[in-house]
């Protein structure tokens, strides 16, 4: 029966893989793709050419090197503001704790677009359209939760016993924070700090909606190449707008255990 | 060393009275058992020694300074929390070591202190093992080391052999009584386990619900119960209903089953009562072939520990435990033979 149950499973696992990589992989070959006749499972031939072109003609590096620098600042800020605020949640007895947690998912639950449009109003009169600050403040929006998430479950998790114990040993509120609680946490303060890293980098539709002149992100960048209609240069795109995510998930799934990141992205929705 | 005193210690948990108004005295250099069941507040009156429950009420003092509003870091007291709750992104020197460090002892004296430690609970050569890749019996004397790293005045321990099975508990009992006499040191045990208390401790305080029940040396407890909780809790106790004839003061004369008992000693009795109940340990009881047909005895089962065999038994109706020698013969009729009066005592019912 058990045996049954798990074939099942394994089956079922294996359908599920074969639905979501298969696009992807369509894309990694198209994307590499000299020439593919309809009906070959593979392409003749193999090429560079169409990350060349997209990096060239497209200017994606610059567009990238922005990207990287409004995630690292977005991140940071996220954790700076972030885990303080985790802790406050965890820890404290913080008035109306739970509507704030739910205010976070409502964030999550709301329309981008209502988001992206409401931010824009605010931006144009606050003189923030299209300015470095104005998107990583846009990208903090969504970056935050993710990172008081991730924080307020790490500190959650610490017995509070290991921190009377530090108490009991001699040690004051400072020292116990910096000598036990804050080690403790560390593994989910990356992964909060590496998922706004992430969300700000792949974040399109309020970036689309509050800049693109002086400031274009990756995504924006991209997203011009894939409206030219040619599959090619649109998959190479993409593959380049995916791997750095896929790098970071890889590093946050080693950083903390699978069920721990599937609380932290159950609430990230 | 030093004495440590509670004096209307009240902790209350929101609408719940944790700790009612208690007071008990921990004797310097002696061991103190808080004795009761889950839930009595035995764990939140150590938590208040060592500064972790707020006071709503009360002093706790540490020989003649004032405690109460001290902060846990300030106290001269070091605890061996029930989970250990060892730092496990530290090694196990790292542990025993921290409360030196924040103290800022050198390395090297840090070093010969930690090696000391671990001599001393015999856990030589582990100092660089992290504690999940120790055994329970092993974290329980890396926590144990480092309670007593920071020389403290006042050792609390909390359930400290809960989680060790049957063999290490008396082994680690014994180590930790052997510790206590040798470094004179004061400590503070909660127990759930009555056997644990009265092996261990120089001291017993029973608590139920919040309060202290009774406190005096473990033979005061098991001779002299106060109440029927008391004689229930400590030890076992058959409870038979009696009648109280006459009273004269701390004696009284009363009725079982039709037998006339004089001199029994009143543990707790209103004033006036007529009905009351009779407690006498099982191994106070005997049997014999014959005897007075109202003390027969029915036979339900006999069970065998080693070193007596119980009977299970029903007088009238009651059940009643008899402990008698391992190899005792039970006799087809058995009757109840009650002991001299000293060892029966009434309590309200």
């Amino acid at each position: 029966m058990l045996r049954r149950i798990g074939i099942a499973a394994f089956a079922g696992l294996g359908a599920l893989a074969v639905v979501v990589a298969t696009p992807a992989l369509v894309l990694l070959l198209y994307s590499v793709s000299g020439g593919w006749q309809s009906g070959a499972v593979f392409p003749a031939e193999l090429t560079l050419e169409w990350y060349a072109y997209i990096v060239r003609y497209e200017n994606a590096l610059p567009a990238l090197t922005l990207s990287l620098r409004i995630a690292a600042v977005t991140a940071f800020v996220a954790l700076l503001v972030g885990a303080p605020a985790g802790y406050a949640l965890a820890r404290l007895p913080v008035p109306g704790r739970q509507v704030i947690e739910l205010m976070f998912l409502a964030k999550t639950a709301t329309p981008v677009i209502v988001v992206g449009v409401g931010t824009a109003v605010v931006f144009l009169r606050a003189g923030l359209t299209d300015t470095f600050a104005g998107i990583v403040a846009a990208h903090l929006v969504g970056a935050l939760p993710l990172m008081i998430w991730s924080a307020a479950s790490a500190f959650r998790a610490i017995d509070p016993a290991l921190e009377e114990a530090a108490h009991d040993a001699g040690a004051g509120a400072f020292r116990t924070f910096l000598l036990v609680t804050l080690p403790l946490a560390r593994p989910g303060l990356t992964a909060g700090a590496l998922l706004a890293f992430i969300y700000s980098l792949d974040e399109f539709a309020i970036t689309f909606l509050i800049s693109g002149v002086e400031y274009t992100t990756l995504p924006l960048r991209l997203y011009s190449t894939l409206q030219q209609g040619y599959i090619e240069p649109a998959a190479a795109a993409s593959v380049l707008l995916v791997a750095p995510s896929v790098v970071l998930i890889a590093l946050v799934l080693r950083i903390v255990r699978l069920t721990d990141l599937g609380a932290a992205q159950g609430h990230a929705g | 060393m030093t004495t440590v005193a509670l004096d209307g210690v009240t902790v209350r948990f929101g609408e719940t009275l944790a700790l009612d108004a208690i007071e008990f005295v921990a004797p310097s250099g002696e061991l103190t058992a808080l004795l009761g069941p889950s839930g009595c507040g035995k764990s939140t009156a150590l938590r208040a020694v060592a500064g972790f429950a707020p006071l709503s009420g009360g002093t706790v003092r540490f020989g003649s300074a004032d405690m109460s509003g001290v902060a846990p870091e300030a106290r001269p007291s070091a605890m061996v929390f029930q989970s250990y709750a060892l730092w496990p992104h530290m090694t196990v020197a790292q542990n025993i070591g921290f409360g030196l460090r924040l103290k800022g002892l050198p390395a090297p004296d840090r070093r010969r202190q930690i090696a000391r430690l671990l001599d001393m609970v015999g856990l030589q050569g582990l100092g660089d093992r992290r504690p999940d890749a120790l055994s329970g019996g092993e974290r329980q004397r890396v926590a144990l080391a480092r309670a007593l790293a920071i020389e403290p005045r006042l050792l609390l321990l909390d359930e400290p052999m809960s989680n060790l099975d049957a063999g290490l508990r008396a082994q680690t009992q014994s180590e930790i009584r052997r510790l206590q006499r040798s470094l004179g040191l004061t400590v503070l045990l909660v127990t759930h386990d009555q056997d644990e208390a009265l092996a261990m401790a120089d001291r017993v305080v029973l608590m139920r619900a919040g309060r202290v029940v009774q406190a005096g040396t473990p033979e005061d407890l098991y001779q002299r119960p106060g109440s029927r909780f008391a004689a229930g809790f400590v030890g076992r106790t058959n409870f038979l209903p009696v009648r109280i004839l006459s009273r004269d003061g701390a004696q009284a004369t009363v009725v079982l089953f039709g037998q006339r008992l004089e001199a029994v000693t009143v543990a707790d009795l209103a004033d006036g009562a007529t009905e009351a109940v009779l407690g006498v340990r099982p191994d106070a009881l005997g049997i014999a072939a014959e005897g007075d047909p109202s003390l027969a005895l029915t036979v339900v089962q006999t069970s065998y520990h080693g070193t007596h065999r119980t009977l299970h038994a029903a007088l009238a109706g009651h059940p009643l435990d008899i402990d008698l020698a391992p190899d005792a013969s039970i006799p087809a009729a058995p009757r109840l033979v009650l002991p001299d009066s000293g060892k029966l005592r009434v309590y309200a019912p």
